[in-house]
């Protein structure tokens, strides 16, 4: 698959009382790349996502597949552009099944086909078996997996590769949990040509699904590239005031940091 | 919108137990239309007092009622009822908006204030304007009064997280002894005839029921109904939290603008036409989530139609169990809404009040 440009950021600012919190400048994410944002408590991740996502107005350009993100209607955009939030609490008693229902808003699909595809959805999140379940009975993991079928129902009609934006996808999940949400997100990348940006913050896990990160720290870029070339002991140390030890795992074959 | 809530099957809950509850509601509401045309200080015989009904509008002849039975039936029993419902049904749903707008269960236009509110603007157009006036002003300034109350208790109660629940209910506690004294300078400073037209008023009973407020309950319900049932789809992708109805493509702001002045319109109409009658909005919208569950396409239209039975039961209730005198309708709705409240609230305890 040749790989096509979703999304570039030539320079964006975003400020906060008139300070700035956030300026960076040449972000690329392509179709097929898993790209981490990491960085230190307040270094400016959620605010980048946030500026994405157009939760906030920063200043400078976000262009996504060549069109400035600000000219995209609101249902064109959603159709093309999803986000995991990182907890989402409702006090109604939706069931898992009309959550991810909810993903069809943008969408105009037929009764049938939406049933089939909210079927498909769950069923590939691992979640179909609750969608009988209350959705504020469910553990944070299953909060989560209903979640990303709902996201990932609201991107199935496409006409671009799509983003999507997850904030601290494994926070409340197990070990277990963890990987096989990166798993089912790297599978997306691979074989449906998906554009990820993900803000982490187990750096094993960067090493080990992503293929491009970008290390914030004080509302810039301090470091982007091959997570294994910028997760260097030495500039781990730097960033985050700790200097971890350096493994090599062979079967599949990742540095590791302890 | 509607195009859009309309393919949303996912989201509807079962058919058969949908159309099973509505045709029990109808069916419900039928009978306690026939009961309280024909029930109050005079009995009448049931069915000649509906064919009255029938007679009045079909130009027929067939009820046997005196003319003095059938103006009881016509003049009082006929509007008063359908005032009932419709105070009732335009109340749930202003309720069940309300608390998606909140994405708080346990908003309601009477708990958090509104309609307090709107009375102040009700007060104020009965003590200081013209007489003459009172048939718009009324209205318009009891709407003004919600619209502003609302602004206010949205501002002051809103977090990430939805609303606050405890910031809601101070906000409402507030609001209502500011209003109370407000409507108390009013009255202290207003002249006997304006005073007598205040607490008339203020006693909040569906017996002033009268075509003009009738035609402007009506218009008020059918503008609801449809402009509700329009963005419910967007409500229910709202009780997602905001960023993510945001992200689904929903315009928040607008839809939030939108919602909070037609609530505000429809507490504005019904404070105007019967003064204050709680927990309507509350309890109605909570009995239809717990048998249909929360979807904004089957909710609003349900919550109506009980919200409609809901008051008629209770204004039967409310003018029939003391006769020939008559309690006021807000005594009932409360004597039932506030222990359901105390539930609901206890049930919240544990979710981090």
């Amino acid at each position: 698959m040749m790989k096509q440009t979703i999304l570039t950021i030539p320079s964006l600012k975003c400020l906060a009382k008139n300070k700035t919190i956030l300026s960076v400048s040449d972000i690329t994410i392509k179709t097929g790349e898993l790209s981490a944002i990491i960085g230190p408590n307040g270094a400016g991740k959620s605010t980048l996502l946030k500026a994405v996502s157009g939760d906030t107005r920063p200043e400078g350009q976000i262009f996504f597949h060549g069109r400035d993100l600000k000219t995209w209607p609101a249902y064109e955009r959603a159709r093309h552009l999803g986000v995991l939030p990182q907890s989402s609490a409702i006090s109604f008693p939706f069931s898992a099944h009309e959550v991810v229902a909810l993903g069809l808003t943008p969408l105009s699909l037929s009764a049938r086909e939406a049933a089939r595809s909210i079927k498909a959805h769950m069923e590939d999140t691992g979640c179909w078996q609750l969608s009988e379940k209350p959705y504020p009975m469910l553990s944070g993991g299953e909060k989560q997996r209903v979640q990303l079928a709902r996201v990932l129902l609201q991107l199935s009609q496409a006409q671009e590769p799509p983003l999507l934006l997850l904030d601290e996808p494994t926070s409340a999940q197990d070990l277990g949990q963890q990987h096989s949400i990166l798993k089912l997100v790297k599978a997306l990348c691979d074989d449906r040509g998906y554009g990820v940006m993900a803000i982490l913050h187990d750096l094993n896990q960067v090493l080990r699904y992503c293929d491009y990160c970008y290390v914030l720290g004080d509302g810039t870029i301090q470091l982007k590239g091959n997570p294994s070339e910028c997760l260097s002991p030495s500039n781990v140390e730097a960033i985050w005031g700790y200097r971890p030890d350096l493994f090599f795992t062979t079967a599949p074959s990742t540095a590791a940091l302890i | 919108m509607s195009t859009l809530s309309s393919t949303n099957p996912g989201a509807v809950a079962p058919l058969s137990r949908h159309h099973l509850i509505s045709a029990l509601l109808v069916a419900l509401l039928v009978l306690s239309v026939g009961f309280s045309l024909v029930l109050g200080p005079m009995n009448l015989p049931s069915v000649d007092g509906m064919l009255a009904v029938a007679d009045n509008l079909l130009g027929t002849q067939f009820s046997e009622l005196r003319d003095y039975e059938k103006a009881i039936v016509l003049e009082l029993r006929l509007p008063r009822l359908l005032l009932a419902m419709m105070v009732g049904a335009i109340l749930a749903q202003c309720g069940a908006v309300m608390q998606g707008l909140f994405r708080n269960p346990l908003a309601d236009p009477g708990i958090v204030g509104v309609s307090s509110g709107a009375a102040v603007g009700a007060v104020i157009a009965i003590g200081l304007l013209p007489a003459a006036l009172s048939g718009w002003s009324i209205p318009a300034f009891a709407f003004a009064g919600g619209l502003l109350t609302t602004l206010l208790v949205y501002g002051l109660a809103r977090s990430p997280q939805g609303t606050s629940v405890l910031m809601l209910l101070l906000a409402g506690v507030a609001i209502s002894a500011f209003a109370g004294a407000l409507i108390g300078f009013i009255s202290y400073f207003a002249d006997d005839q304006k005073l007598r037209a205040l607490s008339l008023w203020q006693m909040g009973s569906l017996a002033g029921a009268s075509s003009a407020n009738l035609g402007l309950c009506f218009i008020t319900l059918l503008i609801l109904v449809w402009a509700f049932q329009r963005q419910a789809g967007a409500l229910n992708a709202l009780l997602l939290g905001e960023s993510e109805a945001r992200h689904l493509g929903i315009n928040v702001e607008s839809l939030k603008l939108k919602l909070i002045v037609l609530t505000a319109v429809g507490v504005g109409v019904c404070v105007a036409s019967s003064g204050i009658i709680g927990f309507v909005g509350l309890v109605v919208p909570h009995l239809i989530r717990m048998s249909l569950g929360p979807n904004h396409t089957t909710l609003l239209p349900l919550s109506a139609l009980c919200g409609a039975l809901l008051l008629l039961v209770s204004d039967l209730i409310a003018r029939t169990i003391v006769q020939p005198a008559e309690l006021p309708v807000g005594l009932i709705t409360a004597l039932l809404g506030a222990p359901f409240f105390l539930a609901l609230l206890l049930q919240q305890r544990g979710k981090g009040l």
